[in-house]
């Protein structure tokens, strides 16, 4: 199962993409480019909001947090959107890696993601090279933006820019969206096939056409806050 | 013949300009001793703070490559250790708020103090006075640096993870290269705790100041980091 958290909502507009777009629009646009691509790669999709909150209400960031952890989902992402930067920016926590605690125990809230920092950052790092594939820029690195602390499953915060160059593309271009939603797709498979091995794959596994090969094994997972394509 | 009533009235009225006039020349003369003591030629104390050029680390961010970039400047800051470290972050975002920037700021003034507090009155159960406090700071004690930032800079500061993301590691680690004597940084806007610098990245936390420099790396690279 993957965990989708679009942020913002509601009350809460987050950033001011465009004159008609705030970011808890694209990040719920980003979640449903999503879905459809992870789900034809055999995951089960589950997602804090599907809709757009009513006017005046939040979803507070511990309960999105409480939310991913009951599900106990096998990877969650963090969908932001913004209008600086460029490319895609994948983020992990910043917290030092610990042992993971011992399920169905309960883990400090505050440090949760400590015992999950290390496949954290394996999975950004499967995302990155998936989405450097697919021809998207990439910046690693880690934020301090909750609610990653408080996860207990490999988690990563997704922030889509706009791309620059001789292509320029906003984050609510569905091109760049469906080309997103591909990469991220393959990157989630591969971490889920390198995490549970050939026996454990996807319900339906059904390889992107553009998938590439499985990569090398991965370099040291303390990989620093920035990284270029 | 002058009626009775007349000439006590006019008795009174004298009565009141004499004693007007010595209350003026009694002022008079004060205010000459105040003016006399005002010209005293005697050298005063010279200010304990005084500017000097000193060569400063500033933490520079950059959007293009996410990376942070230590680079020296020169800076001309008062020896008082607050006001010193204000001015170094002044001149920090001063330079994000010039049209070759590549981590573009809003042209504004953002800090309005920086207070240093040692840790040990911090963990310390006992309440402590200002004084006692500051009688406890040596120069090895570890520090906690408070950064009271303006609303307005709050308020224009682009809003996203990365860009709030550098703008605050840009702090973080100017502070920790211009002080190392600094452990841990908090935020206040206006004196007040904030939840979010632009929406994002929290304020409310207490963050180590540590080196926050370090250059971009590929995905399934080594690690390149500058500092770390």
């Amino acid at each position: 199962m993957v965990f989708l958290d679009p942020a913002h909502g509601g009350a809460d507009p987050g950033a001011r993409i465009s004159d008609q777009l705030d970011e808890k629009t694209a990040t719920l646009a980003l979640a449903a480019a999503l879905r459809p691509a992870l789900a034809q790669a055999g995951f089960t999709v589950l997602s804090s909001r599907d809709a757009e909150l009513p006017v005046n209400t939040t979803l507070p960031l511990d309960q999105r947090a409480g939310l991913a952890n009951h599900a106990q989902a096998a990877a969650c992402l963090v969908l932001h959107v913004t209008a600086a930067g460029s490319g895609v920016h994948l983020a992990t926590s910043t917290l030092d890696a610990a042992a993971p605690t011992t399920p169905g125990l309960p883990a400090p809230w505050d440090t949760a993601q400590a015992g999950y920092v290390e496949r954290s950052r394996a999975l950004a790092n499967e995302l990155g090279e998936a989405l450097l594939q697919g021809q998207l820029p990439v910046l690693l690195g880690r934020t301090l933006v909750p609610p990653l602390d408080n996860l207990t499953c490999p988690a990563v915060l997704l922030e889509v820019a706009p791309l620059r160059g001789a292509d320029p593309r906003q984050p609510d271009d569905a091109t760049y969206q469906l080309q997103l939603a591909r990469a991220v797709a393959a990157g989630l498979r591969r971490f889920h096939q390198a995490q549970s091995g050939d026996d454990h794959q996807p319900a339906k596994p059904r390889p992107h056409p553009a998938a590439p090969a499985r990569p090398e094994p991965q370099g040291d997972a303390t990989a620093p806050r920035g990284a270029t394509p | 013949m002058i009626p009775r009533y007349q000439r006590i009235v006019f008795w009174l009225l004298l009565v009141c300009i004499t004693g007007m006039s010595l209350f003026l020349v009694r002022g008079c003369s004060e205010a000459r001793k105040k003016l006399t003591a005002l010209a005293d030629a005697t050298p005063i104390a010279a200010p304990a703070s005084t500017t000097r050029p000193e060569e400063v680390t500033l933490e520079l961010a950059s959007d293009v490559d996410d990376s942070i970039t230590p680079t020296q400047r020169t800076l001309a800051l008062p020896q008082d250790q607050p006001l010193r470290l204000r001015n170094i972050l002044q001149a920090l975002l001063a330079e994000y708020a010039l049209p070759t920037s590549a981590h573009v700021l809003p042209a504004e003034p953002a800090v309005i103090d920086v207070f240093l507090i040692p840790l040990s009155a911090m963990d310390n159960d006992q309440p402590q006075s200002p004084l006692q406090a500051a009688s406890a700071v040596s120069d090895t004690t570890p520090l906690l640096a408070v950064v009271n930032l303006r609303s307005s800079f709050v308020l224009h500061h682009p809003s996203g993870v990365q860009s709030e993301d550098l703008t605050l590691q840009s702090i973080v680690g100017t502070l920790h290269a211009a002080s190392p004597q600094i452990a841990r940084v908090r935020f206040l806007v206006d004196g007040q705790p904030h939840d979010t610098l632009a929406g994002h990245i929290s304020l409310t936390r207490t963050y180590p100041a540590v080196d926050t420099a370090y250059a971009p790396a590929l995905p399934n690279a080594s690690p390149q980091d500058a500092a770390r």
